[in-house]
Parts: structure tokens; sequence; C-alpha cells
């Protein structure tokens, strides 16, 4: 196993909360063995030689789809609201958030 | 202050506008969130962040970003895309914002000196709202204005005071206005701006820290802001300190900023190419399409109106400040050239600049007045520019006074009715019988002797009194200029 | 036989000249899933008003007989995986954070189904989020392959293909994003199609990997899968990914023409030797008939592995982020443990430090696997080889796995990354437990796959042995 890859429990934790997930400490050991497993078998990759490759990112070679400016029926609020019994007077209601983003 | 330490302000902007398109960036509901009166009214999956939504991107938002790339003088991309930007929060529904990120629309340009880094197209988020619901401080979420298209634009630190960062912004507004791409109304929040603040004692050396201001809402804010800021930098700097490299909000009651948050735990965004949306590319065609719609810009107009209208730098500024003004007074001076040279065959040797003066004033002064007076728009008043032209050729006739006109042009703002009416209707006309004319004149000069007696001696100012008084009594219906003479012939001076 | 045992195909004819009626049709299928889902699992929901509805279409059929032309699917009683959004009708993806959502709109796809007249019979059980090989990933229970309840269906489509394989629907619906459709249909002896990226709207699907995923059906027969793909394929003014140019879906005919390749690198010496020798004498079936065969070379499919790890995952890290319990659902501590693994490598291959080294480069690798497609596909028209390693594996086999969806699809990714049609069709067992054999073609020549496909299981018996659940 290359030590380089390792993904350690710190790192774990990192991007537990760039991913807005809960992991307990008892789980980050057993998520560091897994995913530094995951990554290590991506280092297959580094057997290709890409110089000069360019990165894909749409298969089907398509381009410019896109749709006119004309507005459409909006979902009826009702509907909109009927995922979650947090809502008061039309709005979602979210524990306060302080400050800005 | 120590003077001996002289610091430069390294300024630069971040500035979004809604763009005011009929329907969202990525679906077809309403882009009205400042119109709509109950929330969550213009949603559906997609820009409320369902399971299974896709993003459809508006044509108009994209062509409409280019349009303002190419009035800004930017280099636009012949390839482009959206990309991801990955980060979590109550007002943005999909976790992520459908952004621009190394691809934007728009490259370079230049404005007012201040070179433009980039114009890029993302989507706006939804509104939080702060409450109490039940004893409980909550935030309210509503999703109205999450996809509406936004337009960002950067610039790079050029700027060097707060006055030069409020010129900037009034011209940017002004062009966007000028393309009837966005209100750009601060206070609506269709514009936003938030400086990036810094002080250096070299300018090709940009400092080791930047300061972002967000919650600005007025031009005068934005001056206030950065003002502060600036003073704030500088007390520090001279301390020995380095500020902070934070976000901070402006304070609008206590006129200070506040630290929000540090900008070294800046957010990991992991922008990655956006697999819903195919990749954009623009052909040479295409754009050159788009540029030919461009309108005549505010710079140009002014420009123009100078050397072509020999109007003062002064009279051409208040003529365009505005596109909706700019066509009125074209179409006034037009309207009024169409009138006076009907039936003239040599129609190509009529300069416009000699008309243009009058028009001119009109718009700056009387209308002017009357538009401040009711806080009206221009397009939406009842004199319209073919009875101002009319107006000014019935006195170029000598059908009516200048004096007269006045009270006529009142008379078409307030109702709509053409000049030429109003003055068969109330017979405003100038009295052509110059015995009636020559009757009141001679009852002026006999019933003011005194001012007679000070003309006689001298007192040129006394002939206007004189006037005054024909015009008085003849109800504005004279030619003050005939008037004149009269007076001179009677007394025979 | 019960009703539920007939294909589309053989439904459709005996609709149409009177021999059965809708109504008994719907019957005998909501008595084979009350007969057989308590053991099996497939399904998580079954549609209570689908005898109401299938007495409707019978109303509406005697009032007017002209609308089996008009609506290719009528009265057909069609099971969809439960991550499509079916409005009105609670759709989870196998997740726990979902449980109990109602979506507010239709998929296109179920729209489609339902405009073309079928009946949806229910929402079938999968991987949670289509995360896994198994659908032992569910987040509430697994299902069983009906030929071993012992062992896994496959996944993530594993609902779906267990309830064709034991007659409890006609046809179904799957989703794949690699080999979600193929796979499962493999491990339980059915036709499974994945038709081109783009073919089909992912508008009302919930997300894995946007970039590969793709909606397909999974049958008893090819020609129904073709009939189903006619319905559901087309561009989709709410996908901006759809492939624009019509699809025309010509009735199959045999095409000796088309030249064959077999891939040497997908017969691999990990997997099961007698399954690889089941699909060689598959080919050689072919072989007899005329075909031309060539032995053809494609990349190592372990880089496959690698590219869709890294892509995939990084999709869904962000496909998911949506799930935050303000809107619908529960919040994200709901999240199973697969899930949360997926994310995690997700975003650490996208976060900063790290994009280069991994999402940058498996995008660049995924350019050299298309081109190698491209060069291919200069010779040959289709690419034959086995659909998986092995058989299906026991229940539990994916205990302690960090990544045993994606070696299990090791010989499906590639082709999925490229965006390629590939079928799965029965050619055999292994130990009693089904093999399929799988037939990949050039972007959007999903006829040239079906036509063989079609031809293979004409000149076999294989789906004529069925699963004894």
């Amino acid at each position: 196993m290359d030590m380089a890859t390792t993904i350690s429990p710190e790192e774990v934790k990192h991007i537990a909360k760039l991913a807005n997930l809960k992991v307990s400490n008892e789980e980050l050991g057993k998520y560091s063995n897994e995913l530094s497993e995951t990554i290590n078998y991506m280092d297959i990759l580094n057997k290709l030689d890409l110089s000069d490759v360019k990165i894909l990112t749409q298969i089907t070679g398509q381009k410019n789809r896109f749709r006119e400016d004309k507005v459409k029926n909006s979902l009826p609020r009702e509907e909109v609201l009927t995922g979650t019994k947090n809502t008061y007077n039309g709005y979602f209601v979210v524990p306060n958030v302080l400050g800005d983003k | 202050m120590n003077s001996s330490t002289k610091y430069i302000p390294i300024i630069g902007l971040e500035i979004h506008i809604e763009l005011a398109t009929k329907s969202k960036m990525f679906c077809g509901c309403k882009n009205d969130p400042f119109g709509a009166d109950k929330p969550n009214i213009y949603t559906c999956p997609v820009c409320l962040g369902l399971p299974g939504a896709l993003p459809v991107p508006n044509k108009k938002a994209v062509d409409w970003t280019i349009l303002l790339g190419l009035a800004l003088g930017s280099k636009i991309s012949t390839t482009s895309k959206f990309d991801r930007k990955n980060y979590f929060y109550p007002d943005l529904p999909k976790g992520y914002q459908i952004s621009q990120y190394d691809e934007p629309l728009a490259l370079g340009g230049r404005l007012n000196d201040i070179r433009i880094t980039r114009a890029h197209l993302e989507e706006d988020t939804g509104k939080l709202i702060h409450a109490t619901v039940k004893n409980r401080k909550v935030s309210l979420v509503d999703f109205n204005r999450s996809g509406v298209p936004l337009l960002e634009i950067v610039t790079e630190p050029d700027l060097r005071s707060a006055e030069q960062a409020v010129l900037f912004l009034k011209r940017l507004r002004q062009i966007v206005r000028y393309l009837g791409i966005s209100d750009a109304d601060m206070e609506k929040g269709s514009m936003r701006i938030e400086p990036n603040i810094s002080l250096s004692r070299n300018v090709q050396k940009l400092p080791n820290y930047k300061v972002e201001v967000k919650n600005i809402n007025s031009f005068r804010f934005a001056k206030n802001a950065i003002d502060y800021e600036l003073k704030r930098h500088q007390e520090l700097l001279e301390k020995g300190e380095v500020p902070k490299q934070e976000t901070r909000g402006w304070n609008e009651n206590k006129n200070i900023t506040v630290s929000q948050r540090s900008k070294e735990e800046a957010h990991d965004y992991r922008y990655f190419p956006e697999p819903d949306i195919p990749p954009m590319s623009f052909s040479r065609s295409e754009i050159e399409r788009i540029k030919s719609s461009l309108p005549e810009l505010p710079q140009q107009k002014l420009e123009r109106y100078v050397s072509e209208y020999d109007l003062s730098r002064y009279d051409a500024e208040l003529l365009t400040v505005n596109r909706e003004v700019a066509a009125w007074f074209e179409e006034a001076l037009g309207a009024y050239i169409q009138t006076v040279t009907q039936g003239v065959k040599q129609k190509d040797n009529v300069k416009a600049s000699a008309y243009a003066k009058a028009v001119s004033n009109w718009i700056t002064g009387d209308l002017a007045n009357l538009l401040k007076k009711d806080k009206a728009k221009i397009t939406e008043i009842r004199l319209l520019p073919g009875h101002l032209a009319e107006l000014l050729y019935l006195v170029d006739k000598g059908e009516i006074s200048s004096t007269i006109a006045k009270q006529v042009f009142g008379e078409v703002y307030a109702t709509g009715v053409a000049p030429s009416t109003i003055v068969a209707e109330q017979d405003l006309g100038l009295v052509q019988d110059s015995s009636a004319l020559d009757e009141v004149v001679s009852i002026v000069v006999k019933e003011n002797k005194k001012a007679v007696d000070e003309l006689k001696a001298g007192k040129v100012s006394a002939i206007g009194f004189l006037i005054g008084q024909v015009m008085s009594r003849m109800k504005g219906k004279a030619d003050p200029k005939q008037v004149k003479q009269l007076i001179n012939k009677k007394l025979n001076i | 036989m019960t009703l539920n045992k007939l294909n589309v195909t053989q439904a459709k004819k005996q609709i149409a000249s009177r021999d059965i009626t809708i109504s008994d049709l719907v019957h005998d299928v909501l008595r084979a899933i009350d007969r057989n889902n308590k053991n099996l699992n497939a399904f998580l929901s079954v549609n209570s008003s689908a005898l109401s509805e299938a007495e409707k279409l019978d109303q509406q059929l005697f009032n007017h007989p002209a609308i089996l032309e008009e609506k290719p699917l009528y009265g057909i009683p069609i099971a969809v995986k439960d991550n499509f959004l079916t409005k009105g009708i609670p759709t989870t993806a196998s997740a726990k954070v979902l449980e109990g959502y109602i979506p507010q709109y239709e998929s296109t796809v179920t729209s489609k189904l339902k405009k073309a007249g079928a009946i949806i019979i229910g929402k079938t059980n999968m991987d949670a989020w289509a995360h896994g090989s198994s659908t032992e990933a569910s987040d509430f229970g697994s299902t069983k392959n009906p030929w071993d309840i012992t062992k896994l269906p496959g996944g993530s489509s594993g609902g779906s293909a267990a309830a064709v394989a034991a007659d409890m629907c006609l046809a179904a619906i799957g989703s794949e994003t690699a080999g979600s459709i193929r796979q499962p249909a493999a491990w339980c002896g059915v036709v499974g199609m994945k038709p081109s990226y783009g073919r089909v709207s992912r508008y009302g699907v919930i997300a894995m990997a946007s970039s590969t995923d793709s909606p397909g059906p999974i049958t008893k027969m090819v020609e129904d899968a073709r009939l189903i793909l006619s319905v559901i394929a087309g561009e989709d003014e709410n996908d901006a990914t759809t492939i624009t140019k019509k699809y025309k879906s010509d009735p199959i005919k045999p095409n000796k023409s088309l030249k064959l390749g077999i891939v040497k690198e997908y017969f691999m010496k990990e997997s099961d030797q007698e399954l690889n020798s089941i699909v060689e004498k598959a080919i050689g079936v072919l072989e007899e008939q005329g075909y031309k065969v060539q032995e053809v070379s494609l990349l190592d499919p372990k880089y496959a592995i690698a590219v869709y790890t890294i892509v995939q995952r990084a999709e869904v890290s962000s496909n998911l982020a949506r799930y935050d319990g303000v809107r619908y659902g529960n919040y994200r501590d709901t999240f199973g443990e697969e899930a949360k693994r997926r994310v995690m490598t997700g975003t650490h291959v996208l976060s900063s430090g790290y994009y280069d080294a991994y999402y940058k480069k498996a995008q660049q690798a995924r350019k050299l696997i298309v081109n190698n497609y491209i060069d291919v596909f200069k010779k040959v028209d289709l690419l034959l080889s086995p659909v998986t390693p092995t058989t299906a594996l026991p229940i539990g086999a994916t205990e302690g796995q960090a990544m045993f969806g994606e070696m299990q699809d090791v010989l499906v990714e590639a082709s999925s990354l490229a965006g390629l049609p590939g079928i799965t069709v029965p050619c055999g067992f292994v130990k009693g437990l089904p093999v399929g054999m799988q037939i990949t073609g050039k972007f959007e020549d999903e006829q040239s796959v079906m036509q063989l496909a079609s031809h293979y299981e004409s000149l076999t018996n294989w789906n004529k042995t069925k699963a004894n659940e």
C-alpha cells in the first residue's frame, strides 16, 4: 500500500465535513481503511500515458442545448410544500442560520 | 494619520446582475422574485432541486451575457461550459450552484479605464429570512429567487478610491440598463456589489491580504463602506499590523463593517464540469449576430451628440442618462426636423445641430422639472416627442409666443392633447391684427409714465417691464420682439 | 398457463385477439406478486389501483378498438425500479433518506409508458441510490434471486430483474450507470438492454452518475425490449443530454453481415472458467450461422474500474448533496454505509489538491477508452463477451467490500463510460445459475445490438427454462 495515498482518519473527518455527513469517531477507522483501499486502486491510472489527452465530459458529442426564454407553469404551491412538515406560511423552515455564506 | 506612509488603495469589484429574462436560468418558472406576492409560487422540480430534476439553460440569458461582454470590449470565448460549485446552505437547493469556473463566456474588457477580468453566467439562490416561529429562532426559505439568471462581473483590482468605484458602478449600471438586460436596481437586489479592498505601498506588488465586504445595497453605502475600510486598514498598517483576510458585512445603521468569517477557511467548492449540460460553442457569425444587436452605448451616444449636434458635454450627458430619454430626444429631434423641412427640396443640407439645441433645452429644462416633480418616467407621460416638435414649429412659424409655448407645454404634459389643438381651442395664437397690438402698446405707454421716462433716460431694463405689461394685457399672445419694436417706435427710440 | 407467464409480445397478441382481458392479466400478475414477494422482496410497493386501471382499459378497448394501434403497450403490466419518480406514488430509491417521499411530478419514462397504455404494476427494490451490484445495499432488505433464494439477484436493478425472472410482471424498467441493468439481468437469466447514453430521458430518475445513467428495459424476450425502448426513447426538452436525432426502431431481422468481435481481455482468468466457456459456446452458435467472428483487443478492463469509480463517485457526491431534509426526505444522518462511502470518495477526488490527480486523470483516461472503442469498431460492428465474472453470488457477499459494485461490473464499465448500447441475453447455466452474454454496439446503434441478440435468442431455448420460484 502506497502510504502517500492513504486517507487517514483525520482526513476522513475533513472529507465528512465537506460532504456534510456525520461520521462517528468509531467509524473513522473503518472508513479510513475503505477509502484508502479504493483510492489506492486508482494508482493503476498512472500506467496510462495521458499526455496530450483532452478530458472528456460529454460523450454524446452534442453542444448548445438550450431552451427558449418562455414562462411555463410552476408547481402549485401546495404541492411544493408536501415533501416536508417543516413549513410555515408558505416557507420552508430551517434552524436559524447565523451570518452569511 | 502618518502621511509619510503613502498607502495606495487596491480595490476590485465583484458585481452580480439579475438578468430580466422572462423565465429562470435552467427552468421555465417565472423570473420575478421581487414581484412575487407569496413565497414559493414560482418554483418547480428544477429550481427546487427535487430528486431527478435536470437543468436546461435559457438561451436568452447566454445571449445577454455575451451582449454585455461585447459592450465591455471583452473577448467572447468560442467554447464555454457550465460547472458545478459545490457547497451546503439551506438556500441552495441542489447543494451545488451551477456556475462557470474556468471557461466563462467573456474574458477581459474595459470600462472607465478599469480592466474587467471576466463575466460569467450562473444561477441565483433562494432567499433566507430570519424569524421567530413558536418561540424558536428559525430561518424561513423562499425559493422564488432560486434559479434566476445571474451575471457575475469581476474587475481587476485597478480601482484606487471609493469615488472611482462608484463612478465605475454607475457607468456599468447605465450600460446594463441601456442593453435592457436588467433593471440593475440595488434596492430590489437585481444589482449587488462586493468590493475587495486592501492597501499597498506599491502598486506593482499586490498586498498579502484582502478584505471582501458584503451587504452593500446602495452606491452611497458602497462609498461609505470602502472609505471606512480604507481608513481601517490604514490605521492597522500604521500600527504595524496586517488587516485580517476575511469577509466583513456593512452595517448601515452603525456605518461600520463587521467581521463575518475568516476568508482563509475558504470553501473548497470542488468545481467540476456540469455533466447535465452539454458544452457551448459559438461561431464567429453567431457572435457577430449578437454584436449587431448592440444598441448605441451611452459613451458613444454622448460623443455623437457633442460632435453631430453641437451640444455641450453637460447637455449630452443629461440627454444620454438613459436609453429612454435619449430615444425620446432623438425622436423629438427627428420629428422637428421633418416638420421644418417638409416641402424643402434640399433636405441634405439640413444640419441637425441647428435644431438640436432647442429640443435639448426643453428636455433638460421644463420637461426635466416636470418629471422630477411627478417622479415620472419619460416613457409613461402623455407628452410625446411629436408634441414637442409641433410646439417648436409653432414658435418658429410665429404662431405663438415663447411665453405661450411654455404654457402650452405644461398643458400638453397634463392632458396629452396636441399643441395645435390647445392653441386653437383656447385662442392662444399670436394676435395677428397689428392695430389691436398697437392700441395696447399705446395704452401701456400712457399708463406707465415712470418706466417710459426711465427708458428715455437710458435705463435699458425698463423696456423689459414695459414689454411685460403689454404681454400681460395680451395674455401672452404677442411676439415680444414685435412688442419691443412697437414700443421703441412709439417712443421714437 | 397463468397469464403472468406471458411475455409482452404474447400478451399484446392475446389482448388484440380478445383471447384474454387486461383485467385477467393484471389479476394473475398481482396474484404472482402476492405469492412470491414475501420470499423474493422484489417489490417495495404495489399499485393498489392496478386492477381498476385494468378494468377501465378493458372498457375503453371495448368502446374504441383502434386504441391498440395508438397505444403500443396497452394493458401491459410493467414493474418500475424505485428510482423513477412516479407522481403520487412513493418513490424511495430504496433509501431511508427518501422513506415516505411522494413525488410531486412524473418522470419522462413512466409518463411515456402510461401514455402508451402500460399499467405500472409496482415499484421494485434496488441497491439504495443505485449504489451497488447486488441489491443487498437496499435500506429495505435485499431481493433474492428467483433461481436460488440463497443467492443475490445482482444490482442495482435487482428487484426489476427478479420480478421479470419470477413472472411477477411482464417486463420491467431498470436503469444502468455501469452494469445495473445488464448484470442483474444476467444473474436472473433475463434480457437486459442498456441503450446508448442520451437515448432515454433521465428527467425524473434519481441521479447517480449523471454522465452515464441510462434507463432501459428488462424483459423476457429481445422483441419486448425493442418495443419498450421504442416507447421510452427520444429527445426530451427537460433533459439537455438526450440525443436529438429521432430514434427509429425498425422490426428486428437477423443481419448476418454484422461483423462480430470477441473481446479477448474480457474472458478473464479471475472469472469463473465454466462461465467463460458457456459464453464461448454461445458465440460458437453464432459462428455456425455464418457470422464472421474475429478476436479483438480492448484496454485492460481494470482501467475502466478505476475511471468509473472516480467519475461515478464524484458525480454521486454532488448529486446526493440535495438530500438535506429541508424540502423533502430525512436528514443526512440516515444515509447508509455504502452511500456514505461513495459520497466521501467522490468528495475526496474532487477536492482541492486532488482534483488533478484523480478526477481530471480519470476523465482523460475516459477519452482513451472512447477512442479505444472507436478503433475497434473500425474492424467489427459488435463486441461479444461475458457480462459478469461469476454467476450470482451468495447473499452476504458484499460485506466488508470497499468496492464490491465497481469490481463486479468490471466487464460493463468501459462500455458505460463510452455511452455505448449493450444487451445481455441468457446463454446458459452454470450449476443451475444463469449466464448472460453481452453484445455491445457502436454509439446509437441499438438496432444491430438487438438484431444479433434476437437472432441468438431464436436459435436457442434458454428463456424457456424458468426459475422455480
